[in-house]
């Protein structure tokens, strides 16, 4: 538990708030308004990275039930919870971009181990996709109105007619998981920031959250889909495209105004769960299933599905790298297998890279145009190696020895653990030591494990390429750097 | 042993040009250990031919490979080898030991060799400006020269394609063996000289060194000297003027021109100088008369062209991969190891990023060049913006895009397919239906930024597209879908299928390893997976000039659905119609564009001239399915009711135009059980035809960015200390290190005559992704 409580763990009640007409209910005293709101968008950001890293995980984990081929539907699943970690990659980096437009710091941090807090719907846990699994996605991404039953007359969507069918169902499978959990969703936070955003002050009729405190000037620097969608959203010409077929539609909002911030806000909040929230404009690509709807499809298969728990049996909860032995509450499962616990420690790393990649591209783009204009393709694109890299390691660990033993079945998986910081040393310069330090080290750690004459086949394929990479990239931070140092800034 | 017939081997074999001595043999390995460095170049076992005898009088492996003499570029002469079909389909090579088992000796084994040159041709349509030689039966060891003839000559004037030699077998080399030597790489003109006047004085004078005294052409026989595309009183090419079609290639002016070049920077106007170069294509013949009366007879394709200018690289999209597909078709076979399966992903993707590394990213993505219009310079966005009449955009999100950034991300993408991660980035492949929708969308797919046989946005086959589908999970992808149920249900079972997997090795049914394999002392150079066939047009060979004939009864043009003529018994001569649908699938697309208001929404990008917005779609890719379900068959062929010379015909399913069906025979690719190319589908000279005339020109004007190969862009590539990668152009004279766009007439750059009279020194080898140790550096 590498990151110490805080602000956003002492607001009031998140159910309450969410339904509470007053805008600034659940507000602490000692912050103001802006200061609220900056808390509450750095909040959903961590939210949205914590769900990511969850639905990442439990994609991965199905990766050995794919390759074997015993448990039909598994490549589909997987499709479907990737589609989702996609888009709600999109949702982290427009966070980022509410956070410039507001005046907030980029926050790119999430915690680490179980953590409840009043706006997450269940603690993290780090689970192989199985029906439990499957419960707690539906109830992490479902509106709060499903809560009750379904209004007399409505007509209801398909996810919506099919979770009533089994929502009795899946909320005893979130209550037998997590026997704490409140009413919570992440839509009620996404409710309470839309809130503030449009609320007047009812003593001088002028809006809650002030004009003055949006900095339109960041719009051009945000991140942007042309930047970092990648093509992931459906072709605006593919109108007989099946709604079951729809890829990912990952929403990058870049905001200049407060009707922009609410309507990235919405697009993003509407493609998560909430079909209450209907967009400022109807548009073909909101059409797309929200996330929802996917994570009922998949309950809805897997929960039927034979063979898919004893498949899992052999994947961790929670792996880590870190032994809790004696620990009995400690929930992790630690690696204890060397070559794997050393593969686990390269998997750590590429996911500090990877949020480091996407922190310093954040402020190099917000730092605007200047002598680094090379330098943002450059971390856009290592960005994207490392979301590969994530994927890849996922995929060896999930294959790899939990423990000594030769006859253990059990296998590993990527902690996704998060680094002692995620914040970016005050100077550029330090911030490209910083990268140089990270992609040098992943390099000798790789080295190390190369060593090994009686390497796994793949794993000596994949890390002697990685290294390469590394000191690829390594030699030219080095030139990035020698320049700095030589005054050239 | 129980022979049942002859191959030859390769079926297609590659020479290449240069005045040099003959270059020694190497192949190109992947290091396991350091697998993202460039491909290491092996040397390999190099025979030594006594040219007087025809025999091989020794061997060596050299230390080092070395692609020049000097100023002069070393020649790639392939072996051809014979093979013999055992009854168990065996592929065993035919020794002289195996011929006196069969009752016959060497003395018995026949060759004929007939090639030609068809450049010129294509482009006055007169036959009589073909250059073709034809080499009858023969069984001695003496080198025969290749002196090619044409009509239209000088009496007694030839062009000097090459020779051909029978190897004699010896007891230390007792194999069955042919081989073929290209020529020097020179230009030939014409018998008339460019006018003495002032305007043509240095003309006069690049010709003295182009040409010296090679002037084959009687210009009082052809009309190739001053040959000229018709323009309209706007400059526009006009192809039907005088009531007399020109059919030109496309792109059009594939030629060298009088100055100034290239044409569209000068109104179009295009005036041929009377050029041909020594290059050729053709067909290798050889018979064998056995003991038991039996006569088997095999045959194979050799072409000549530039050399591989860049030996440690591979283009992604090769002439192979055209031709595999042909085999193979264009989905995955289900039963298909999956070994083999990634093997060939991670091979694709190795190239896309040896591709890359010769690219100017952040120029060919459309940004503005040191503070120049980008128009200026030639790319697929100015091309795009060109063909629509819109505004040019960059592909990429600008300032995003980098050479070294881009090329690092499709290393790590290799890295994770290395590493056992399937792949993710199915759906960023172009469909090949979509070459045309320039939305953002639609230009930012894979691979970028590069030209097809189309001349619209370079998708790759869809047995590369669906080879990267099948591992990731999805269903294959082509443009008859209901073509591949039968096939996907069977993939569904694999584990279920009792049939052999694909055999690897090389054995009679195994034609793609015909394909690739390699005749001792061959360089990697011969192979096709070297050679750039099917872009607009290629560099080796043109592959869009396969397809013409594919129809029995009817002539299609090499790049487009026009029939230039036709035999069909009891129908109309559908010359100048349009065949807009085969087997019920449309043969073209409609240009897609961004809406005003919406970048990424696609509208058909209409102009007066063309307000369907219709393009065609390139045959290779389009043609597949036909290839593997219809072969031997008939096939459904819907034309225009009339004949439509110079303009493309949109199919609308809602109003679809008047037409004339007919069911014709579809004729079979190959010879029968081979991997040649059928004698029907392309004569001597046809394979190359569409090629530039010289083919130097192609290397100062090409718009394809077919990089990797043999026409890099970006080369001595350096990172800088702002992120940023640095570099020469590969055309650029001096290098600096900074990039000097190509606008065609900066004179820092090597422009047309420098190439045409010192190609030699001026095509720098890159190895590593620089200039050779001894490469030019003035």
């Amino acid at each position: 538990m590498s990151a110490p409580r805080r602000a956003a763990d002492r607001v009031a009640a998140g159910a309450a708030l969410a339904e509470a007409a007053d805008p600034l209910a659940g507000k602490p005293a000692e912050l103001n308004v802006r200061d609220w709101l900056v808390m509450l968008v750095r909040t959903a950001a961590e939210i949205e990275h914590s769900l990511m890293v969850q639905y990442l995980y439990s994609a991965y984990s199905l990766g050995p039930v794919m390759h074997s081929g015993k448990v039909p539907g598994a490549i589909g699943w997987q499709q479907q919870l990737l589609i989702v970690a996609r888009e709600e990659m999109g949702h982290l980096m427009s966070m980022q971009n509410a956070l410039l437009l507001i005046g907030g710091a980029p926050n790119f941090d999430r915690r680490d181990m179980p953590w409840d807090s009043d706006f997450y719907p269940f603690p993290f846990v780090l689970q192989p996709l199985d029906k439990g699994a499957a419960a707690d996605f539906v109830y992490a991404e479902m509106s709060a109105h499903l809560d009750g039953p379904p209004e007399p007359g409505r007509r209801l969507p398909f996810g919506e007619r099919t979770f009533y069918e089994l929502r009795d169902e899946i909320f005893d499978e979130v209550k037998r998981q997590h026997p704490q959990v409140q009413d919570h969703h992440v839509g009620q936070l996404f409710d309470c920031i839309l809130r503030l955003l449009t609320a007047t002050d009812p003593r001088t009729g002028q809006p809650v959250v002030s004009d003055d405190w949006f900095h339109a000037d960041t719009y051009a620097r945000q991140a942007s889909w042309d930047a970092w969608g990648k093509g992931y959203r459906p072709h605006p010409l593919d109108h007989e495209q099946p709604d079951t077929d729809f890829g990912a539609n990952v929403l990058v909002a870049q905001m200049g105004s407060r009707t922009q911030l609410v309507d990235g806000l919405t697009a993003i909040a509407s493609q998560g769960e909430a079909p209450h929230f209907e967009p400022r404009r109807a548009r073909s690509d909101h059409d797309s299933p929200s996330h929802f709807d996917r994570f009922v499809r998949v309950y809805e298969q897997v929960r039927t599905v034979t063979g898919l728990s004893e498949a899992m049996e052999s994947l961790p909860t929670n792996p880590s790298t870190m032994d809790a032995a004696g620990d009995d509450a400690d929930p992790r499962t630690y690696i204890e297998h060397d070559g794997s616990r050393a593969l686990a420690e390269i998997s750590n790393l590429r996911y500090r890279m990877l949020l480091t990649n996407l922190a310093h591209s954040v402020r190099l783009a917000a730092a605007g145009d200047g002598p680094r204009k090379g330098a943002r393709g450059f971390l856009l694109q290592r960005s994207f190696a490392d979301m590969f890299n994530v994927k890849t390691l996922a995929g060896l660990l999930f294959d790899a020895p939990l423990t000594n033993d030769p006859a253990d079945p059990r296998r590993a998986g990527p902690p996704f653990e998060m680094p002692y910081t995620t914040a970016l040393p005050a100077t550029d310069v330090d911030c490209w030591r910083t990268q140089l330090d990270l992609a040098e080290q992943s390099a000798d750690l790789a080295e190390t494990l190369l060593d090994d004459t009686a390497l796994v086949p793949e794993w000596r394929r994949y890390l002697s390429t990685l290294v390469q990479l590394d000191r690829q990239d390594a030699a030219r931070i080095g030139e990035i750097i020698d320049h700095d140092t030589r005054g050239g800034r | 042993m129980d022979v049942v017939a002859l191959r030859i081997l390769p079926p297609l074999a590659i020479a290449r040009l240069g005045s040099g001595s003959l270059l020694d043999s190497y192949r190109v390995e992947v290091d396991e250990e350091r697998p993202l460095d460039w491909r290491t170049i092996r040397p390999d076992t190099t025979y030594v031919v006594d040219t007087a005898t025809g025999e091989i009088t020794g061997e060596y492996v050299p230390d080092t490979i070395t692609f020049r003499d000097g100023a002069r570029i070393k020649k790639v002469a392939p072996f051809l080898e014979l093979w013999a079909e055992t009854a168990t389909g065996d592929l065993v090579p035919v020794t002289s030991a195996l011929l006196g088992e069969l009752g016959a000796t060497p003395d018995v084994v026949s060759w004929r060799v007939e090639v030609g040159n068809r450049k010129v041709q294509r482009r006055t349509g007169d036959e009589d400006d073909a250059v073709t030689v034809t080499l009858d039966w023969f069984s001695d060891h003496a080198g025969h020269p290749l002196l090619g003839t044409c009509p239209n000559f000088v009496e007694g004037a030839t062009i000097p394609f090459g020779s051909v030699q029978y190897i004699r077998p010896t007891p230390a080399y007792p194999e069955i063996r042919f081989r073929f030597t290209p020529a020097d790489g020179l230009i030939y003109g014409s018998n008339k000289e460019p006018k003495d006047d002032s305007d043509h004085g240095e003309l006069r004078e690049a010709e003295k060194k182009i040409l010296g005294h090679r002037r084959p052409y009687d210009t009082a026989k052809g009309t190739w000297f001053g040959w000229e595309i018709p323009l309209d009183e706007y400059g526009v090419e006009e192809p039907g003027k005088g009531k007399h079609f020109k059919n030109e290639t496309f792109p059009p002016s594939l030629f060298a021109i009088e100055p100034p070049a290239p044409p569209w920077l000068n109104g179009n106007r295009a005036v041929s100088r009377g050029y041909f170069d020594d290059t050729c294509d053709g067909i290798v013949e050889v018979a064998v008369q056995l003991g038991d009366g039996r006569r088997l007879t095999a045959s194979a394709r050799i072409t000549s062209g530039p050399p591989a200018l860049v030996p440690d690289a591979l283009f992604v999209r090769s002439l192979a991969d055209d031709l595999e597909q042909a085999i193979d078709g264009p989905v995955v076979r289900y039963d298909e190891p999956e070994e083999v399966t990634w093997a060939r992903a991670e091979e694709i993707v190795r190239r896309a990023f040896e591709t890359v590394r010769f690219l100017n990213i952040e120029v060919m993505n459309g940004e503005p060049v040191q503070g120049r219009d980008p128009l200026d310079f030639d790319t697929m966005p100015a091309e795009e913006a060109f063909d629509t009449n819109r505004l040019m955009r960059p592909v990429m999100a600008a300032g995003t895009v980098d050479t070294l950034s881009v090329m690092a991300l499709h290393q790590q993408v290799y890295a994770s397919l290395r590493g056992g991660a399937a792949p993710s980035f199915a759906r960023l492949l172009r469909d090949p239906r979509a070459v045309a929708d320039f939305t953002d969308d639609g230009r930012r797919k894979m691979p970028a930024l590069m030209c097809g046989a189309d001349g619209s946005y370079l998708a790759l086959t869809y047995r590369q597209i669906n080879t990267i589908r099948a591992l990731a999970g999805l269903e294959p992808l082509t443009n008859r879908p209901d073509h591949v149920d039968e096939e996907q249900r069977q993939r569904r079972h694999a584990d279920d299928a009792d049939a052999a997997p694909a055999a690897p090795r090389l054995v009679a049914r195994n034609r793609t390893a015909q394909i690739h394999h390699l005749a001792t002392g061959n360089p990697f150079s011969t192979s096709p997976a070297t050679a750039i066939g099917n872009c607009c047009p290629g560099l080796e060979v043109d592959f869009r000039a396969v397809w013409r004939r594919l129809f029995e009864g009817i002539t299609l043009r090499e790049y487009d659905n026009l029939v230039t003529a036709s035999d069909l018994p009891g129908t109309p001569r559908l010359a100048g119609h349009r065949l807009l649908r085969i087997d019920g699938t449309p043969t073209m697309t409609q240009m897609l564009g961004p809406s005003p208001a919406d970048l990424a929404e696609g509208l058909p990008v209409s102009t007066a001239d063309d307000p369907d917005a219709v393009t065609f779609l390139e045959w290779s890719n389009q043609l597949a399915t036909v290839l593997q379900h219809k072969q031997g068959r008939t096939v459904r062929c819907d034309f225009t009711a009339h004949a439509v010379w110079e303009d493309q015909v949109w199919w609308d399913e809602d109003d679809p135009p008047e037409v004339i069906t007919r069911e014709l025979p579809v004729r079979h690719f190959f010879d029968p059980d081979t991997a040649v190319i059928a004698r029907e589908l392309a004569v001597p000279g046809e394979l190359t035809q569409g090629l530039c005339s010289p083919w130097q020109n192609d290397f100062r004007e090409c718009s394809c960015y077919y990089w990797a190969s043999a026409r890099p862009d970006f080369v001595n590539v350096e990172t800088t200390s702002d992120g940023r990668s640095r570099g020469d152009n590969w055309l650029q004279k001096t290098r600096t290190g900074r990039y000097v766009p190509d606008d065609y007439v900066d004179d820092r750059l090597v422009l047309y005559d420098d190439l045409m009279s010192e190609w030699e020194t001026w095509l720098r080898f890159q190895i590593g992704g620089r200039d050779a140790p001894g490469e030019r550096q003035e």
